[in-house]
């Protein structure tokens, strides 16, 4: 009993069986259908899966920022470092936010104020979750503009004399202020270009190291991934379907999507050869499959595909897979 | 900033004199002879070629209008036809009165208006919400003449609380801020409410909450400055339409301001005392406007970088 609990204590982030719909007169989009996510600390753990896989929402949902009033968070819990966050008063959630948890958004264009200075911007989650005077939060908001690459002096100025790339850094400075415990960072270089990309990759995966922090990294490209990860879970239709380390899901992949997955990238030495795309569409979610809402675009589907949603199968102590494939065993059926 | 007032400023001199020339047009052309109503019975043919030669009405159109913008930019508003003063002096008199009417009426609509905007934006579902958006409607609904005669009705002849003319004390101004604000009031309201509901949802405002910023602060720190833009230019509009308004206000509660003038100065034919009022109001508007685009600049600082770079 006593061992599990210090198991626990380890774990920065517990997401366990969290599903979340958002509810409209109309209809129910099912974004989260039982996502379960450990990371532990110091770890970086990638979520990948395409648009559409309640990535974004499940990220939301540690921040418990998960939008109101069609937002609703059905069922599962939100640990972090044991607590529960949604049972947390509005008090103790501005505690967490910015201070133990904070968050780099999808797109910097639209994440900042455009009427604050990007210095009171970083300024403020320092002043509010340090308790230091104006002053000094701004003095510490200059010096994290400055980690991020970018001149102190600019902390004077509003968001619209930035560029892209620049705004995206100032994002990671405001996620960074105060050296949080777990970082969430969500898809944080699609609305970026390629050069940048690097940069900005580079530069969260060195903060990271520095700060030991733990980390979330969302995203579809598995190029980071590959890069900057320790474990991957992949998300398909607001479910986990394969998670494990780099190895387990590089070399030794299980589930028929996570090698679609890998099938539909370019192959560097062989640039002749087509892509090979998953067939079809990611399902509707306010509309899935019965069964695995894989089983309508797989390879491999069987009959029990489409009538019971498989159980999770632990492949080894690190490599886990939801697929009806591997009911009866462990060896890859790819 | 400095050199874009001091641009916008200059700007309105051409506007005021399009004005003066707009409404100079239309009462110099209004059928009617100006000399019948200030002869009366004593009128005859050579009496009113007196007249008019006195009051240089004989001249053509062009040299009427030049007289009349030479006089205008020494600050001489010209004599009324009908009292023989200076209409100046009568503006003079007149015009605090009208100020503080649409200054009360201002202060109403911005300080009832924008606070519910502001809350039912921030909770649209709620009950408060629903509730002053059918009071919104019903505000910008009912005229003002009618409103005014239900408040009198009600708080002068009913309950004796409020006085029904005049404008001497503060009691007096309550009554006829709140029939010329109401109908603004609910587009203040409407305005800020669809703002704040659209910038609500914004991405810098998760991004303020992830943060640990409060409630309150996301509110007011982040959502409020950029949601006051659409409410900023719905004041700035109203100024105008609430110096129409006054007329009628100023005639259901008797308050001897420059809209009454208007109307009886119209009615005479006393062509510079109409005048006098228009440019005078012609002049509020600018100005309004022009505060209106600094308060822009002080709340968007894209926009206070256009003015700085002389471009805007």
């Amino acid at each position: 009993m006593d061992i599990k609990k210090v198991n626990e204590q380890e774990n920065t982030l517990e997401i366990k069986n969290l599903v979340i719909h958002y509810i409209s007169d109309d209809e129910v989009v099912k974004a989260v259908n039982g996502v379960n996510i450990t990371i532990k600390a110091g770890k970086t753990l990638g979520l990948v899966g395409e648009t559409g896989a309640g990535k974004t929402t499940t990220a939301l949902s540690i921040l418990n920022l998960v939008p109101e009033p069609q937002g609703k968070i059905l069922s599962g819990e939100v640990l972090l470092e044991g607590r529960s966050v949604f049972s947390m008063n509005p008090l103790e959630l501005e505690e967490v936010r910015g201070d133990k948890v904070a968050m780099i958004f999808q797109d910097p264009m639209t994440s900042l104020n455009p009427v604050h200075t990007v210095g009171a911007q970083i300024a403020e989650s320092i002043a509010i979750h340090r308790k230091v005077s104006k002053q000094e939060a701004l003095k510490q908001a200059k010096e994290m503009l400055e980690l991020v690459g970018i001149p102190g002096e600019r902390a004077n100025e509003y968001p619209y004399q930035f560029s892209g790339g620049m705004k995206q850094r100032v994002v990671i400075a405001i996620a960074l202020a105060c050296s949080p415990d777990l970082l969430i960072a969500d898809e944080p270089t699609t609305a970026l270009d390629v050069t940048i990309q690097a940069q900005v990759l580079k530069l969260i995966n060195e903060l990271r190291q520095k700060y030991h922090m733990s980390m979330l990294m969302i995203t579809h490209d598995l190029g980071i991934v590959a890069e900057v990860c320790d474990e991957v879970s992949i998300a398909y239709a607001g479910r986990i379907i394969e998670h494990g380390n780099l190895e387990d899901i590089f070399d030794h992949m299980r589930h028929p999507y996570t090698k679609g997955l890998f099938d539909a990238l370019p192959d560097i030495e062989a640039r002749r050869s087509e892509l090979k795309p998953i067939k079809g569409l990611m399902p509707d979610p306010t509309n899935l499959p019965t069964g695995c809402p894989f089983h309508p675009r797989c390879d491999y589907a069987m009959e029990i595909c489409s009538q019971s949603l498989p159980q999770t199968k632990w492949i080894s102590e690190t490599h886990c897979v939801e697929c009806h494939l591997y009911n009866d065993t462990n060896e890859s059926r790819l | 900033m400095f050199k874009f007032v001091v641009k916008r400023l200059f700007a309105m001199i051409p506007i005021i004199l399009a004005v003066t020339f707009v409404v100079f047009t239309i009462m110099y052309f209004t059928p009617g002879d100006p000399t019948n109503v200030i002869l009366g019975n004593e009128w005859s043919e050579t009496a009113s070629a007196q007249l008019k030669a006195e009051l240089g009405l004989d001249q053509s159109f062009i040299m009427q209008f030049f007289h009349y913008v030479k006089n205008l930019v020494q600050g001489n508003f010209g004599m009324s036809y009908i009292t023989r003063a200076p209409v100046g002096d009568q503006l003079l008199a007149r015009f605090p009165n009208t100020l503080i009417v649409v200054a009360g009426a201002m202060v109403f609509c911005v300080g009832v208006g924008v606070p519910i905007g502001i809350y039912s934006g921030v909770k649209p579902y709620s009950l408060f919400s629903n509730v002053t958006m059918v009071a919104g409607l019903l505000g910008v609904s009912l005229p003002i003449f009618w409103l005014g005669l239900l408040l009198i009705l009600l708080f002068s002849v009913q309950l004796g609380w409020l006085p029904s003319s005049g404008l001497d004390s503060f009691a007096s101004l309550i009554l006829p801020s709140l029939a010329l604000g109401s109908n603004y009031m609910a587009n203040v309201m409407r305005t800020t409410r669809s703002s704040m509901l659209e910038v609500i949802r914004q991405d810098y405002i998760r991004t303020a909450k992830a943060k640990g910023v409060n409630e309150r602060n996301v509110v007011l720190k982040h959502a409020l400055q950029n949601a006051m833009m659409p409410t900023i230019t719905v004041i700035g509009m109203n100024i105008g339409a609430l110096l129409g308004g006054v007329v009628l206000t100023e005639t259901v509660f008797s308050i001897p301001g420059t809209g009454r003038l208007l109307v009886e100065s119209i009615n005479k034919r006393d062509t510079p005392t109409v005048l006098g009022c228009l440019v005078i109001m012609a002049v509020c508007v600018a100005i309004s406007n022009l505060v209106v685009d600094i308060i822009y600049a002080y709340i968007d600082p894209r926009i206070k970088a256009q003015y700085g770079g002389g471009k805007g």
